[in-house]
C-alpha cells in the first residue's frame, strides 16, 4: 500500500522531548485514573453524613467548647469514628497502586482547582489523600494549595511519624486531626476542628499572627486561638 | 522552452492580466497575496483558464460575471469574442441536450446514418455556460460528464476535449432560478464573486473607447464558424482552429499589442504549472483542512443525512458546524489552483500563503453549514456574499489552529510515515481530528 505520509519523509523527528513527554503524561493519566477510580469505591453513604457534619452552621463548634490543645468533646465522637473508617478503606483501596509524590499533587490540584465540584464529591479527598501520604514510601510533602478554589478537610489525618507535610495555603477542617506523630506545617489559615483527637505530633502554623479583629475573632470561635502557633503533643 | 522563455510566458500571463484589468473590466482589488493586490474574480478566472479547470462566478446582474470571463477565454486561447459568444451556452429551462451537446444530422439520418453534428460549445476548448442557475435542476445532469472530464456523448458518438476550461456564472437566486446540483456544484474548482467596482470606478463607463472590438475580428470569426461547421473528424478540426487561433493572436499583437498564449505556450504553462513541488507547510495544512471537514467522531465521517449530538469532544472544529462531507475534488482543485497561483507570482513551490488564497474560493460552494451557523454569519457585517464570508471565516480559523501547532502536526505526520514504513515508534497524540485520523489510518487504537 502507497506510504500516505511519504511528503513528510525529510523532517528530522524531534525523539529527545517528545516522546519521554508523551510516555510521562500518558503514564501519569493512568495512575490518576486509578487514583480516581478507587476513590469513586469508598462509602457514599458515609461521606454524605460526614459532610453534612461539615457544612453545619459555625455555632456548633463554638458550642461544643472545643479548644484545639484539649480533649476530644463528645460532640466530634461519631464523626472521627466516620473519618476513621473512611481513612482505613482508602488505606485498602490503594495497597496495590504504585504512585508517587507528584501524583497526589496532581491529585490535590485536580480536585482543588474546580469551583464546579460538587463539595460531596471532593470534599473528603483531604481523608484519601492523607491515606495516600501515609503508604507513600516519601516522607516529605510540600503542597501549593494557593488560588485553589477548594480547601481540603483533613489533611494529615493521622500522620505518623516521620512524615513531614508543607502546606502554602489554606487548609479546611480538621487538619491535622488524629495526628499520629508526624508534623504539618501550614503557611495560611485553617478551618475549625484543627488538631482534633491528635494524639502525637506538631502542627505549627507559619502565617502571619492574624492583624484584623474579624480574622482573630474567627480563630477563637474555632478553638485555635491567635496565641497559639504550635501544637506539640 | 528554457527558464527565460517561462519568465516570458509569466510576463505574458500577467499583461493578459494586467490589460484586462486596466481596459476592459472595471473592479476593485480585493485580496493580497505576496503583498501584491488582486481582484479575487479576475485572477481566479485567469488561474482556471491557465489550470485547464473550471469556475463558477456569482454575482448581480450587469456586473461583469461573463464578460470578464469571454476576455480571459478570448486572449487565453486566442479565440475571437464573437465566436465564443457563438459557442456560448445559456442557461433556460427550454434549453436541451440537442442545443448544448450535439443533434443528429438529420438528412442522413434519413439515409439510415447515424451522424452527430456537435455544438460549437462541445468543440471550442473555452466553454462559458451562461446563468447555469437556469437551467432546470434535471438538464444540469446533462451536462455532468462533460464539465467533470470534457468528455461529451451523444447517441453512440463522443468527443474528449483535449483541452478546455470551464465557465459557468450564476445569479442570486430570483423567480427564475433553480438549485445547482451538488454533483455540479462540486465540480466546479472555484466559486468566486465578481463584485460592483465601486460608484468612482462605475462613474467612469462608457466615457472611454470601446475596447471589446480589438478582441473581435468579422473576417476570422466567420472563418471560425466555417470550421466548426465542417464534417471532419475532432482532430482535423482543432488543428484548423489552431491555426485560425494563431491568425487571430498575430491580429491582436499586430493591430493593438494586446498579449495572448499559442497553444505551445499553453502546454509549456501547464505542464511547468505541473511540476511546481508542494512545500511541508502546504501538504501539512491541507490535510488539516481536509481533516476537520470530514472527520466524524460520531459516525466515521462526515454524511449528508446524518447530523451528529451535541457535546462531541470535537465541538468547536468545522465538523461541527457542516453537514457534508468533503469530496475527492477538493484536493485536486486546491492543489492545481495553489501551483498556478506560485507558477504566476513566480515562486519555487506551492506554499502556504498560496493554498490560504485560493481555499475559501475552492470551499464556499463545496461546504454545506449547518442553519445555524447561517443565520449567524447572515448579520455579520462583510464584504463578501455569505457562503464565500463563511468560507474565509473557516479558513481563517484553521491557519490559526495551523499556525499554533504546525510543529507538532509536521511531526506526527513524519513519525506516521516512519511508522507506515515499519519503524516501531510511538505515534504523536493531539487534540485535532488530523491526529485522529493518523491513528486510525495506522490500524492503532486512539488512546
Amino acid at each position: 500500500m502507497k506510504n500516505p505520509f511519504s511528503s513528510f519523509k525529510k523532517i528530522a523527528v524531534k525523539s529527545g522531548d517528545r516522546i519521554p513527554l508523551d510516555r510521562y503524561v500518558r503514564k501519569n493519566k493512568q495512575v490518576m485514573d486509578n487514583l480516581l477510580t478507587q476513590y469513586q469505591c469508598l462509602d457514599q453513604d458515609m461521606i454524605q453524613k460526614l459532610c453534612r457534619f461539615l457544612n453545619q452552621p459555625l455555632h456548633h463548634v463554638r458550642e461544643s467548647g472545643f479548644h484545639c490543645t484539649n480533649k476530644l468533646p463528645e460532640i466530634l465522637h461519631i464523626p472521627m469514628a466516620r473519618a476513621g473508617k473512611i481513612y482505613e478503606h482508602s488505606r485498602q483501596l490503594i495497597e496495590h497502586i504504585t504512585y508517587t509524590v507528584d501524583d497526589i499533587k496532581n491529585l490535590c490540584t485536580l480536585t482543588g482547582l474546580s469551583k464546579s465540584v460538587k463539595p460531596e464529591q471532593t470534599g473528603l479527598t483531604g481523608l484519601y489523600i492523607s491515606a495516600l501520604i501515609n503508604a507513600c514510601d516519601e516522607s516529605y510533602f510540600e503542597f501549593d494549595f494557593q488560588g485553589h478554589q477548594q480547601e481540603l478537610h483533613f489533611l494529615g489525618f493521622r500522620l505518623e511519624s516521620g512524615k513531614k507535610i508543607i502546606v502554602n495555603g489554606n487548609l479546611g477542617c480538621f487538619a491535622g486531626a488524629q495526628l499520629n506523630g508526624g508534623e504539618l506545617i501550614v503557611n495560611g489559615t485553617l478551618g475549625s476542628w484543627c488538631a482534633a483527637g491528635m494524639t502525637k505530633g506538631r502542627i505549627k502554623i507559619t502565617s502571619d499572627e492574624p492583624s484584623t479583629t474579624d480574622h482573630k475573632r474567627q480563630r477563637w470561635f474555632y478553638g485555635l486561638p491567635v496565641s497559639v502557633q504550635e501544637i506539640v503533643r | 522552452m528554457n527558464r527565460s522563455n517561462q519568465t516570458n510566458l509569466r510576463a505574458k500571463a500577467r499583461l493578459i492580466y494586467d490589460y484586462i484589468q486596466e481596459n476592459l473590466y472595471l473592479n476593485q482589488p480585493d485580496i493580497t497575496i505576496n503583498n501584491e493586490a488582486f481582484n479575487s474574480a479576475l485572477l481566479m478566472s485567469l488561474l482556471v483558464g491557465l489550470s485547464r479547470g473550471k469556475a463558477l462566478i456569482i454575482g448581480e446582474p450587469g456586473l461583469g460575471k461573463t464578460t470578464s470571463v469571454e476576455y480571459i477565454g478570448a486572449l487565453i486561447h486566442r479565440i475571437p469574442l464573437g465566436t465564443i459568444w457563438q459557442a456560448e451556452v445559456s442557461g433556460h429551462p427550454e434549453q436541451t441536450e440537442e442545443k448544448i451537446v450535439g443533434r443528429p444530422d438529420l438528412g442522413k439520418l434519413n439515409l439510415g446514418e447515424e451522424y452527430v453534428i456537435w455544438s460549437h460549445f462541445t468543440m471550442l476548448p473555452i466553454k462559458i455556460v451562461d446563468e447555469i442557475n437556469r437551467l432546470p435542476e434535471t438538464k444540469q445532469s446533462m451536462i455532468l460528464n462533460g464539465v467533470d472530464r470534457g468528455n461529451w456523448e451523444y447517441l453512440n458518438d463522443a468527443v474528449i476535449n483535449r483541452e478546455y476550461c470551464l465557465f459557468a456564472t450564476a445569479n442570486y437566486q430570483d423567480r427564475g432560478t433553480n438549485t445547482i446540483i451538488a454533483p455540479l456544484m462540486d465540480r466546479f474548482d472555484v466559486m468566486v464573486e465578481s463584485r460592483h467596482p465601486g460608484a468612482n470606478l462605475a462613474g467612469t463607463l462608457g466615457t472611454n473607447s470601446d475596447h471589446e472590438v480589438l478582441l473581435r475580428s468579422e473576417k476570422l470569426e466567420t472563418e471560425f464558424q466555417s470550421a466548426l461547421s465542417e464534417r471532419t473528424p475532432y482532430k482535423e478540426r482543432m488543428e484548423k482552429l489552431d491555426a485560425l487561433s494563431d491568425q487571430f493572436g498575430d491580429h491582436l499583437s499586430n493591430e493593438s499589442q494586446i498579449p495572448s498564449l499559442t497553444r505551445e505556450e499553453r502546454q509549456f504553462v501547464h505542464d511547468q504549472i505541473n511540476q511546481l513541488p508542494f512545500d511541508v507547510d502546504f501538504e501539512a495544512f491541507l490535510r488539516m483542512v481536509i481533516a476537520e471537514l470530514s472527520f466524524c467522531h460520531q459516525y466515521g465521517q462526515k454524511r449528508s443525512g446524518e447530523i451528529c449530538n451535541d457535546g462531541c469532544h470535537f465541538t468547536g472544529y468545522l465538523c461541527e458546524s457542516t453537514k457534508n462531507c468533503l469530496s475527492n475534488r477538493f484536493p485536486k482543485s486546491v492543489r492545481n489552483l495553489s501551483r498556478a497561483l506560485a507558477w504566476l507570482l513566480g515562486d519555487r513551490t506551492a506554499g502556504l500563503q498560496h493554498l490560504e488564497a485560493v481555499l475559501p474560493f475552492t470551499l464556499a460552494h463545496r461546504i454545506r453549514w449547518k442553519d445555524q451557523y447561517i443565520v449567524e454569519s447572515e448579520r455579520e457585517y462583510r464584504d463578501d456574499p455569505v457562503q464565500i464570508h463563511m468560507a474565509k471565516k473557516a479558513v481563517q480559523q484553521m491557519m490559526r489552529r495551523y499556525r499554533e501547532q504546525a510543529n507538532r502536526v509536521q511531526q506526527a505526520l513524519a513519525v506516521a510515515c516512519r511508522v507506515a514504513e515499519g519503524e516501531k515508534i510511538d505515534l504523536i497524540e493531539g487534540d485535532h481530528p488530523l491526529f485522529h485520523l493518523i491513528f486510525k489510518d495506522l490500524g492503532q487504537e486512539i488512546p
